[in-house]
C-alpha cells in the first residue's frame, strides 16, 4: 500500500470514480493540463481527456451553475473551487439553487454534484486563501458538508460523496495536502457520510473537531495527563449526533474545536446540541476553542490564528479544574 | 506633450458595434411584410390557429387569476404575463418535443403549450396538494414541471442561463441531439447568470438558445438602466454569440427567428434572441397597480402592438378566422379556465408532514425531531 498525503488520496478517489462511472466529470480552473494548483487532479486530463476534465472560464458562479446543469442532466460532476474563499461568486448558484433544487421541485429534479474546495489557515494564505466557511454551508438546507482529516478518510469520503444523491460541499484542509502521510489502499473502499469517528478513546474530556484541528486535538491529548477522547466529525451535515452525545455522556467535559471564527461558527451548533441533549451529564461548561472573530487569517498572525496545541491544552486543563 | 488627432490611424483597432434593427413580419394592423415572411420557417394556417388559441387561453388564464387573486384565493403574489404570449408561443413551438426549456417566471403561454394541464397550474396558484411542487413555490416559480421537459427555477433569476448550459453539456455528453431554450427578462440580462451562460455556451459550443424578453421594465426600473445599448441583443456579440432582435409581439417573427436559432444551436452555435415586448400589467400583484413609474402614453403605443389583436386582425384580413370564430375561441377559453380553477380548488391542503420531505434524499434525524415538534403544536 502506498504512503500518501491527502492530495494524492483525493486524486486516487477521483481517478477510481472516473474509471468506475463514465458520468463522473471534473471541472474547474486549472484542473486540466496543470492538474490543479495543488495537483489534486494531476494525471486525470491525460487519462480521461478534455471532455471529462474540463478547464472552465474564471467564474465560480459559472463553475457551480454549469455543474448544477450537468448534474440535472444525469452527470456526476465534481467541481473544484480553487480556494473556498472564492466560492462566493457562486453563492447564489450553490445556496439558492443547488441546495434547494430537490425541495423546490418536490424531488423531480436533483443536482448530485460535489463541490471540492481547499480551506483553512496556517499556510500563510492571508485573508483570501485561508477561510473556513463551513458553517455557512451547514446553514444552507439541502447541502451535505464533509471535511476529512486523514488521507484514508479523504479517499473514502470523496467516493461516497460522488456516489451520493445529495449535493456535497467537500472541504479539504489544505494544510494536510502533503502531510501527514498514511497508507491508503489502492482498492475500492468507501467511508460513509454522516458518521463521525472516535479517533482516540478517553474518559475525562471530549474534544470534538474536524479537518486539520483533529491532529491538533490528538497532539494536545497526548501532552496532558488526563484521559482525552477525540472525535473527528468527518461530516458536519448530516451530523452524527449519537457519537458526539455518547462521548459527552461518558466524559461530561466537551470542548469544541475549530479554526473558523467563533461567533455563529459550527461549534455553536454543537454546543447547543450538547446543552439540549446532555446537560445532565455535564461536569464543566462547554468550551469552544476557535479562531478569533477577525478575518481569517491575517498573515502576520497566521501561526496562531487557528487554535494551537497550547490553546487546546489550556482548554482541557480549564475543563478539568472546573 | 503633443497629441495627434489622426483618427484614421487608431480606427482600425477600434471595436465596431452595429446595433441591429428589429425583425418584424406582422404589422400592427395585421398586414404581412411579404419579404420578411418569405424568409425562414413558416407556420401553416392550422398551426397559427392552434397557437392563437393557446395565446387566448393564456390571457384568459392571466385575467381570471388576477380576479381570483383579488378574491384572496391565490396563495401568493401573481405576475401576469400579458403581452408575452406571442414570444412564448413562437419560441416554444420552434422546439422539438424532446427539447428542454429553462424558463423564467413570466412564461405562462409556454407552460400551457408544453402541455401542463390548466388544473395543475391552478393547483400551483392555490399551493394545494394538486401542485406538483407540493405548494412550495410562488405562483409562477416553476419548480418541478419535469414531465413537460421544463427545468426548475427559483426567484433569484439569472441562474437558469448557466445551468441550462451545463444541462446542454450533459445532453451532448450522452450523445443526445436535444436543445435547451433558456429565458430571462431585461433585468435578468444584468445578472452573472446571463454573462456566465453566454460565455460558457460560446466557449464550449453548446446547443442553447437564449431568449431575453425585453418588456422594458424590471419592476419599475427601465431597460435604459440595464444597459447603455439600444438593443440587449448586442450584448451577445461580446461573447462571440450570434444575436438577433425581434418584435416579440409578432408571432411570425418570433417563430422564424427561434426556428433559425434552434437549428443553429443544434449544430453547436448558441444564439441569443432579444424579444421586444411590453409588460402590460404590473410586475406582480404586489406592484403599484397604477404603475406610476411609467409614462401612460408609452403604454398606449405598446397596446397598438398587442400580439393577440394583431393576430386577430391578420386572420380576419386573410379570411382564416371569422369574427364569430374568434368570439367562440375566447368564450371557450374563458369557460375552460373557470372549470379548471374550480376543479383545482377541490384538492386538499398539503399535509404538514410534507414540510420536511425532499430536503435531502433521506430524512435526517434533526428533520424528524423538528417535524415532531411542529406537529405537536398544530
Amino acid at each position: 500500500m502506498p504512503q500518501v498525503g491527502m492530495a494524492k488520496a483525493i486524486n486516487m478517489a477521483l481517478f477510481e470514480e472516473m474509471e468506475r462511472d463514465e458520468s463522473v466529470v471534473v471541472l474547474g480552473e486549472d484542473v486540466g493540463k496543470k492538474g490543479g494548483v495543488f495537483l489534486v487532479t494531476e494525471g486525470l486530463y491525460e487519462r480521461f481527456g478534455p471532455g471529462r476534465v474540463i478547464d472552465t472560464p474564471l467564474n465560480e458562479g459559472g463553475i457551480i451553475g454549469f455543474a448544477m446543469g450537468m448534474a440535472m442532466g444525469g452527470l456526476r460532476p465534481v467541481a473544484e473551487i480553487q480556494f473556498v474563499d472564492f466560492i462566493w461568486l457562486g453563492a447564489d448558484e450553490l445556496l439558492n439553487h443547488v441546495a434547494k433544487l430537490r425541495y423546490r421541485s418536490a424531488g423531480r429534479y436533483t443536482a448530485p454534484l460535489v463541490v471540492r474546495a481547499p480551506y483553512g489557515s496556517n499556510v500563510r494564505g492571508g485573508l483570501y486563501h485561508s477561510q473556513s466557511p463551513e458553517a455557512i454551508f451547514a446553514h444552507s438546507q439541502g447541502l451535505f458538508v464533509v471535511i476529512p482529516a486523514t488521507p484514508y478518510d479523504a479517499k473514502g469520503l470523496l467516493k461516497s460523496a460522488i456516489r451520493s444523491d445529495d449535493p456535497v460541499v467537500f472541504l479539504e484542509p489544505k494544510l494536510l495536502y502533503r502531510a501527514p502521510r498514511e497508507e491508503v489502499p489502492e482498492d475500492d473502499y468507501t467511508v460513509p457520510l454522516g458518521k463521525a469517528k472516535v479517533v482516540k478513546d478517553g474518559d475525562d474530556v471530549t474534544v470534538i473537531a474536524y479537518g486539520s484541528m483533529v491532529h491538533r486535538a490528538l497532539e494536545a491529548a497526548q501532552s496532558v495527563r488526563h484521559s482525552v477522547e477525540v472525535i473527528d466529525l468527518r461530516t458536519l451535515v448530516p451530523l452524527d449526533v449519537e457519537t458526539v452525545m455518547a462521548s459527552v455522556r461518558k466524559t461530561g467535559r466537551p470542548i469544541v474545536l475549530h479554526e473558523a471564527p467563533r461567533t455563529a461558527g459550527f461549534g455553536a451548533e454543537i454546543s447547543a446540541l450538547i446543552a439540549e441533549k446532555a446537560i445532565d451529564y455535564l461536569q464543566s461548561p462547554i468550551f469552544r476553542v476557535t479562531g478569533p472573530d477577525v478575518p481569517q487569517s491575517p498573515l502576520a498572525h497566521d501561526e496562531y490564528y487557528a487554535p494551537t496545541v497550547k490553546r487546546v491544552v489550556n482548554a482541557i486543563e480549564r475543563a478539568m479544574k472546573y | 506633450m503633443e497629441v495627434s488627432e489622426r483618427a484614421d490611424i487608431i480606427d482600425k483597432y477600434r471595436v465596431r458595434v452595429v446595433e441591429p434593427d428589429v425583425f418584424r413580419v406582422l404589422g400592427p394592423d395585421g398586414e404581412v411584410d411579404e419579404e420578411a415572411m418569405s424568409w425562414g420557417a413558416k407556420l401553416s394556417e392550422g398551426e397559427t390557429i392552434k397557437l392563437y388559441r393557446y395565446m387566448v387561453l393564456a390571457r384568459a388564464l392571466d385575467r381570471y387569476t388576477l380576479m381570483l387573486h383579488r378574491m384572496g384565493k391565490v396563495r401568493s403574489t401573481y405576475g401576469p404575463h400579458e403581452g408575452h404570449e406571442a414570444a412564448d408561443a413562437g419560441t416554444v413551438y420552434a422546439l422539438e418535443d424532446a427539447d428542454w426549456i429553462a424558463p423564467y417566471y413570466r412564461n405562462l403561454t409556454l407552460v400551457l403549450i408544453r402541455g401542463v394541464p390548466l388544473e395543475r397550474i391552478f393547483a400551483k396558484f392555490f399551493a394545494n396538494s394538486g401542485d406538483v411542487d407540493m405548494g412550495r413555490n410562488l405562483t409562477i416559480e416553476w419548480g418541478g414541471f419535469r414531465e413537460w421537459r421544463i427545468l426548475s427555477i427559483g426567484a433569484p433569476i439569472g441562474h437558469q442561463y448557466i445551468y441550462a448550459v451545463g444541462f446542454a453539456y450533459a445532453l451532448r455528453y450522452r450523445g443526445s441531439n436535444e436543445v435547451v431554450a433558456a429565458y430571462l427578462g431585461d433585468g435578468g440580462s444584468s445578472t452573472d447568470g446571463f454573462f456566465n451562460g453566454l460565455n460558457y455556451a460560446a466557449v464550449f459550443g453548446l446547443p442553447v438558445v437564449f431568449h431575453v424578453y425585453n418588456n422594458q421594465y424590471a419592476i419599475s426600473v427601465p431597460v435604459t438602466r440595464q444597459a447603455s445599448l439600444k438593443r440587449l441583443a448586442t450584448r451577445a456579440a461580446g461573447f462571440g454569440v450570434e444575436g438577433l432582435a425581434v418584435d416579440g409581439m409578432d408571432l411570425f417573427a418570433v417563430y422564424k427567428a427561434s426556428k433559425y436559432a434552434v437549428e443553429r444551436a443544434r449544430k453547436g452555435s448558441p444564439v441569443l434572441i432579444e424579444h421586444l415586448v411590453y409588460r402590460f400589467q404590473p410586475h406582480t400583484t404586489a406592484d403599484d397597480p397604477q404603475m406610476r413609474y411609467r409614462d401612460p402614453h408609452e403604454a398606449e403605443y405598446w397596446r397598438s402592438l398587442d400580439p393577440i389583436p394583431r393576430l386577430e386582425k391578420y386572420m380576419a384580413k386573410y379570411g382564416i378566422l371569422s369574427e364569430s370564430d374568434i368570439k367562440n375561441i375566447w368564450g371557450e377559453a374563458e369557460e375552460e379556465v373557470r372549470a379548471a380553477a374550480k376543479a383545482a380548488e377541490a384538492y386538499p391542503d398539503v399535509g404538514p408532514e410534507k414540510l420536511v420531505e425532499h430536503v435531502y434524499s433521506e430524512l435526517t434525524w434533526n428533520l424528524k425531531e423538528q417535524l415532531e415538534e411542529v406537529l405537536g403544536s398544530l
